[in-house]
C-alpha cells in the first residue's frame, strides 16, 4: 500500500502527496511540537519536511522503509530550527498557552501535565529518543537509524530518560501535590 | 518496561501535543501553495541572502562582457557583420548551478532575444514566455485559484527616462495598494530604480516589484514582477536570478 504510494509520489501526484500528509502529517506535527516545545515553529519544521519529501523522493529507494527516511529529515528540520533560534517557548508558558491543558482538570491531567513538563525539561540527548519511542512508537533499531547513534546508545538513553522522568515526577509531586 | 509509567508518557505526549489537530490543515495548505511555487531547495526558514555560485558570477560576467562588446560592435559595419558570431557566444541554453541552502541545484534556462534590444535567460520549466508588441511576459506555468497571478512583464517607454517614470509609476501605485516603498536607485540585481508594493503582510497578499532601467537612448525599461507574499522566496528568487542576466543589446 504505502509502496504504491510512494511510487505515485515519485510521479509527482498531487493527490498521493495529500494522502502522504494526511497520513504522517499530525504525529510529524506532534513530535516537532514536542521537540521544539514551539508550535509556529513545529508548523514551519513539517512544512518544510513535506517539501522537502516532495522534492527529494526521487533520492528515496522505495524498497526501505519510509518512516526513519521521514523522521531523519524532521529531526534535521529541528535542529536547523534550534541553531536558527535559541529562543524557545519556557514549557511553562506553554503548557499556558495549551487550550486542552487550561481546560481540563482532573488529577490523571494533572499528573500528564507535569510529566510533559518533566519530558520538556530533559536534555535533548533523552527527550528525542522518549518523544520518538513514546509519541511515534518507534523501535530501539529505528530510533537509531533515525538519529544515525548506536543502537545501545539509544538504548541507554531511553532507560536513563525515564529514570529521570521517574525522579523528576516524584519531586515535583512532593514540592506540589 | 511496559506498565503505567510508560503508557502515562505517551499519554502525557499525547495531550501536551493535542493543539496540532487544529494547526494540520492550515499547514497542509501552506504546504500546497509551496510545492507549486517554491523551487527546489528553496526554504522559508532560511531567509539569509543566498551566496552566489561561483560558477553563475563568471556566467554573468561572461554576458556582461559579450554585451558590452556587441553594443560596440553594432556601430561599425564590421562589427555588424560580427553580430551573429558574437551572439553564438550567448548560449541558447545553459544550466546553472545555484546553491540553495547548501544543496547544488542544477536548473536550466533559456535564451530571450527580445526586439526590444535586450536578452535574458528564463527558466523554462516554471515559466512560459508570452510576446505581445509592446510587452514581454514571463508568466508561472502553475496557476493557483485564487492568488494574484505571477508573472515578470518586461515593456519599454521610449521617450521617458526612469526618473519621470519612477514618478508616475509611484503615484499609480499609491492608488491601488496601501504600502508602497521607493527605495530609489539600486544595482543589484540590476542597475536601476527599485519600486515594491503590497496589499499587506499576508501570506495569499499581492506583491509588485518595479525596476525601472535605463535604455540607454533616452527611455526606460519598465520590468514589473508580481507575485504574492508567501511566493517571495520562490518566484522572488526566480526572478531575481533572471534579472542578473538581463543584459541590454543595441540592434
Amino acid at each position: 500500500m504505502e509502496t504504491n504510494l510512494l511510487q505515485r509520489l515519485k510521479k509527482r501526484d498531487e493527490k498521493a502527496f495529500e494522502e502522504l500528509y494526511n497520513k504522517y502529517g499530525e504525529y510529524a506535527l506532534r513530535v516537532a511540537t514536542a521537540i521544539t516545545k514551539n508550535h509556529e515553529n513545529a508548523a514551519d519544521i513539517v512544512q518544510e519536511t513535506f517539501i522537502r519529501v516532495y522534492h527529494y523522493i526521487d533520492n528515496f529507494d522505495i524498497n526501505k522503509p519510509f518512516e526513519p527516511w521521514f523522521y531523519r529529515i524532521l529531526i534535521n528540520e529541528c535542529n536547523r530550527s534550534f541553531k536558527k533560534d535559541h529562543k524557545n517557548l519556557p514549557i511553562s508558558d506553554y503548557m499556558d498557552n495549551s487550550a486542552l491543558f487550561a481546560k481540563e482538570d482532573n488529577h490523571d491531567f494533572v499528573e500528564y501535565q507535569f510529566l510533559y513538563e518533566a519530558i520538556g525539561n530533559l536534555k535533548d540527548i533523552y527527550r528525542i529518543p522518549i518523544i520518538l519511542k513514546y509519541l511515534k512508537g518507534f523501535k530501539e533499531a529505528e530510533i537509531a537509524e533515525i538519529l544515525e547513534i548506536n543502537q545501545n546508545t539509544i538504548k541507554s538513553r531511553l532507560l536513563k530518560g525515564r529514570q529521570y522522568l521517574k525522579s523528576a515526577l516524584n519531586n515535583i509531586k512532593k514540592g506540589v501535590l | 518496561m511496559n506498565d503505567k509509567f510508560d503508557d502515562n508518557i505517551k499519554k502525557a505526549l499525547e495531550y501536551g501535543t493535542s493543539h496540532v489537530l487544529d494547526q494540520k490543515d492550515q499547514v497542509w495548505e501552506a504546504i500546497k501553495v509551496r510545492t507549486y511555487y517554491l523551487p527546489k531547495g528553496v526554504s522559508r526558514m532560511n531567509k539569509k541572502r543566498k551566496k552566489r555560485n561561483p560558477f553563475i558570477k563568471i556566467m554573468a560576467a561572461s554576458t556582461v562582457a559579450a554585451a558590452l562588446l556587441l553594443t560596440f560592435l553594432i556601430e561599425t559595419e564590421p562589427g555588424k557583420a560580427a553580430i551573429d558570431k558574437i551572439k553564438e557566444m550567448f548560449e541558447p541554453q545553459k544550466n546553472i548551478v545555484q546553491e540553495l541552502e547548501g544543496n547544488n541545484e542544477e536548473t536550466q534556462v533559456e535564451l530571450n532575444h527580445s526586439k526590444m534590444g535586450y536578452i535574458i535567460y528564463v527558466d523554462k520549466e516554471m515559466y512560459d514566455m508570452v510576446k505581445t508588441d509592446d510587452a514581454d511576459k514571463i508568466v508561472a506555468k502553475h496557476k493557483a485559484e485564487g492568488l494574484p497571478e505571477v508573472f515578470m512583464e518586461i515593456t519599454q517607454i521610449v521617450d521617458k527616462d526612469p526618473n519621470t517614470v519612477a514618478a508616475d509609476i509611484e503615484n499609480q501605485l499609491k492608488a491601488e495598494f496601501p504600502i508602497v516603498e521607493n527605495r530609489g536607485q539600486v544595482s543589484d540585481p540590476i542597475k536601476g530604480i527599485l519600486i515594491r508594493a503590497t496589499t499587506g503582510h499576508e501570506w495569499n497578499d499581492k506583491v509588485v516589484v518595479y525596476y525601472l532601467v535605463d535604455n540607454t537612448q533616452g527611455g526606460t525599461f519598465l520590468i514589473k514582477q508580481q507575485y504574492f507574499m508567501e511566493a517571495s522566496e520562490g518566484h522572488g528568487a526566480r526572478f531575481y536570478h533572471m534579472l542578473k542576466e538581463f543584459e541590454i543589446v543595441k540592434e
